[in-house]
C-alpha cells in the first residue's frame, strides 16, 4: 500500500516536470510578449535550461497550482512536500511580478491577473497549513475556493491574448 | 459526502483550535489564582469605560482563536472581572489582530480593511456595553481584606478577625493554578465545546457547499442575514479565512456582507456560544449574539451603502505579496505535531468531561431515585 502510495508519488511528480518542460517549451515565450525568440518546437528547452532562461511565466505558474490543487485534493500528499511546492509558487510569483516591473509600462503584464496568483498564493498557503499527521486535508469550503480561483486563473491567458490583439 | 464534510469540519475546528485551547487553560489557570489577590483585578474593574477599552486592546493583540479565548474568558469571569470587560474581551481577540488586518491590507484592499478595523474595534466595545448594561448580574465574588499580620506562623487576620492561612509560595500557587485550569475549567469547557463541535458539524454537513457564492453575492437583506447567522454558527479563524474571502469578493461577493461573514463568523461560533451560555449565563450570551450579528449587519449595510455599485480594490500585487508575507511570519504556525498532541489533549479533556457529567447525572439519578423509594414506602 505504502509502496504504491510512493509510486502514485513519483508519478505525480514525472507528470508535473513532463507539465512544467512542456508549458516553458511550448507557451512561455508565447505569453511572454517581450521575448526575442519565439520557440522552435522541434527544439524543445530542457528544465536544467528552463532555471537559466529568465523568467517564470503565468502558464508555468497556472500548471503548478494546478498541480497542487491535485495534491491538495488526493488528500494523501506530505505536508512538508506541498508547503515547499506552495513556497515555490510564490517566489516565481515573486520573480515574475519583479521582472514584469522591469519592463517598459506597454509591455508588462497587467495587475489584474497577477493579483488573481497572489489571491492564488494565499489560499495554497492556507492550504499548506491543514494538515491531518503529516498529510494535507484541506476543508471542503477551501478546496472548493482553490478550484473557482483556478478556473478563474484559467481564464487570464485568454484575457492576455485578448490584450495582444 | 455530509459525512466527509461532518467529520471533516470537526477535525478541522479540533485541530485548529487544540493548541489556543490548551494555552488558553493554562493562562486561564494563573489567572484565576493570581487575578482576585492582584491589583490588576481592581484596574480592571474600574469604573467608566476605560476597562472596557484595555479589554478590547488587548484582545486585538491577541492571535487567539473563538474557541481558544473560551477558557481565557471564563476564567476572567471567574476571578470576579466584570462582565463587559471580559464581554468585550471575548469578541474582540478573535475578531482582529495585527496579522489579521496586515493580510486583509493585502488580499481585500485598504476600503475594506478600514471597514474591517473600525468595525473589529467599535463592535466588541459595543458588546461589552450591551453585555454589562442588560446582562446577567455576577455573582459578586468577595476576596478577605488582609488587615493585620498575626506573626510568622500563624498567617494573617481578615477584617473581621479571622485567621488566614499563611499564603502558598509563588511556585505552588503556580502549580494549583494550571491544575485548576486543566482538571477543573478544562474538562468543563471541552464537555460543552464537544457539543458545539458536534452541532457544527451537523450544520456542515446540511449546508449546501455553494452557500457562501451564493449569499456572499447577494446585495440583500436576507444575503446579510445569512452571512451573520451562518457565520456565528460556523468555525471561521480570522488569518485562515482572509484569503477565501479575497476570492470571493474578486469574484464579485459585496463588500459588505463579506465584512459581516468575516466578523461575526470569527468574532464567535457554536462551541464557543455554547460554552459561555452555561458557564457566564443565557442572557449575556444571547444578547452577545443577537447585538453582534444585528451590530454586524447594520455595518454590513453601511459598507455596502458606501462600496456598491462598481466596488473595484486597487492593488500593487508586488507589495501585496510582501504584506502577504508579513502577515503570515506574524501568526504563529503551530507545528504538525504540536498540533497532534494538543488534539488528542482536547478530546481527552473532552472524554473527560463528558464522563464526569454522566456519572456526575446517574449519581443525582439514583439518589433521587433512592429519596423517591424511601418516601413512597
Amino acid at each position: 500500500m505504502r509502496k504504491t502510495a510512493f509510486l502514485n508519488l513519483s508519478l505525480a511528480k514525472c507528470r508535473f516536470v513532463f507539465l512544467l518542460v512542456l508549458a516553458v517549451a511550448g507557451q512561455s515565450l508565447a505569453l511572454n510578449p517581450t521575448s526575442p525568440n519565439p520557440v522552435n518546437p522541434s527544439n524543445p528547452i530542457d528544465a536544467t535550461e528552463y532555471s537559466q532562461t529568465g523568467p517564470a511565466t503565468l502558464a508555468e505558474l497556472d500548471l503548478l497550482s494546478a498541480a497542487l490543487i491535485e495534491k491538495a485534493a488526493n488528500g494523501n500528499t506530505p505536508a512538508h512536500e506541498f508547503r515547499i511546492e506552495a513556497r515555490i509558487y510564490r517566489e516565481l510569483l515573486r520573480r515574475l511580478m519583479l521582472d514584469n516591473q522591469a519592463l517598459p509600462e506597454q509591455d508588462r503584464i497587467p495587475q489584474h491577473p497577477l493579483m488573481e496568483r497572489v489571491r492564488m498564493s494565499a489560499l495554497l498557503h492556507s492550504a499548506a497549513d491543514c494538515k491531518t499527521g503529516l498529510v494535507i486535508t484541506c476543508p471542503p469550503d477551501l478546496m472548493r475556493q482553490l478550484k473557482s480561483q483556478q478556473a478563474r486563473i484559467d481564464q487570464a491567458p485568454k484575457f492576455k491574448q485578448l490584450l495582444l490583439e | 459526502m455530509a459525512w466527509s464534510h461532518f467529520f471533516g469540519t470537526i477535525w478541522q475546528i479540533l485541530s485548529e483550535s487544540a493548541f489556543w485551547v490548551l494555552v488558553s487553560l493554562l493562562i486561564g489557570g494563573l489567572v484565576h489564582e493570581f487575578l482576585p489577590t492582584s491589583r490588576f483585578r481592581e484596574r480592571l474593574n474600574g469604573k467608566g469605560r476605560g476597562a472596557m477599552l484595555g479589554a478590547v486592546a488587548f484582545g486585538a493583540l491577541l492571535p487567539i482563536c473563538s474557541c481558544g479565548v473560551i477558557p481565557l474568558a471564563i476564567s476572567l469571569y471567574r476571578a470576579g472581572v466584570r462582565l463587559g470587560p471580559v464581554m468585550a474581551f471575548a469578541a474582540a481577540t478573535p475578531i482582529i489582530n495585527p496579522a489579521a488586518v496586515i493580510l486583509s491590507l493585502a488580499l481585500l484592499g485598504p476600503q475594506i480593511t478600514a471597514a474591517y478595523v473600525i468595525l473589529g474595534l467599535t463592535l466588541p466595545f459595543l458588546l461589552g456595553i450591551v453585555a454589562e448594561r442588560w446582562g446577567d448580574r455576577p455573582t459578586p465574588m468577595t476576596v478577605p481584606a488582609v488587615t493585620a499580620c498575626c506573626g510568622p506562623k500563624a498567617g494573617c487576620c481578615d477584617s473581621a478577625g479571622n485567621a488566614v492561612p499563611a499564603s502558598p509560595g509563588f511556585w505552588r500557587r503556580t502549580g494549583s493554578g494550571l491544575k485548576w485550569g486543566l482538571t477543573d475549567l478544562g474538562p468543563t469547557i471541552a464537555f460543552y465545546m464537544s457539543i458545539g463541535v458536534l452541532l457544527a458539524g451537523v450544520i456542515a454537513a446540511f449546508l449546501p457547499p455553494s452557500w457562501t457564492e451564493t449569499y456572499l453575492r447577494e446585495n440583500s437583506f436576507v444575503a446579510l442575514a445569512a452571512a451573520g447567522v451562518l457565520g456565528a454558527s460556523l468555525y471561521v479563524c480570522a488569518v485562515a479565512h482572509i484569503p477565501l474571502v479575497a476570492t470571493l469578493l474578486a469574484a464579485g461577493a459585496a463588500p459588505g456582507v463579506s465584512i459581516v461573514f468575516l466578523v461575526t463568523g470569527t468574532a464567535t461560533n457554536l462551541p464557543e456560544l455554547i460554552a459561555l451560555y452555561k458557564t457566564i449565563g443565557r442572557r449575556t450570551v444571547t444578547l452577545y449574539a443577537v447585538s453582534l450579528v444585528a451590530g454586524a449587519m447594520v455595518a454590513g449595510a453601511l459598507v455596502n451603502a458606501w462600496l456598491m455599485p462598481g466596488f473595484e480594490p486597487a492593488f500593487d500585487p508586488v507589495n501585496s505579496l510582501e504584506l502577504l508575507e508579513a502577515g503570515e511570519r506574524l501568526q504563529p504556525t503551530i507545528g504538525a505535531v504540536a498540533t497532534q498532541v494538543t488534539t488528542i489533549a482536547l478530546v481527552g479533556l473532552m472524554i473527560l468531561g463528558i464522563w464526569r457529567r454522566g456519572t456526575g447525572w446517574l449519581r443525582a439519578r439514583r439518589a433521587r431515585r433512592r429519596d423517591d423509594g424511601c418516601c413512597s414506602g
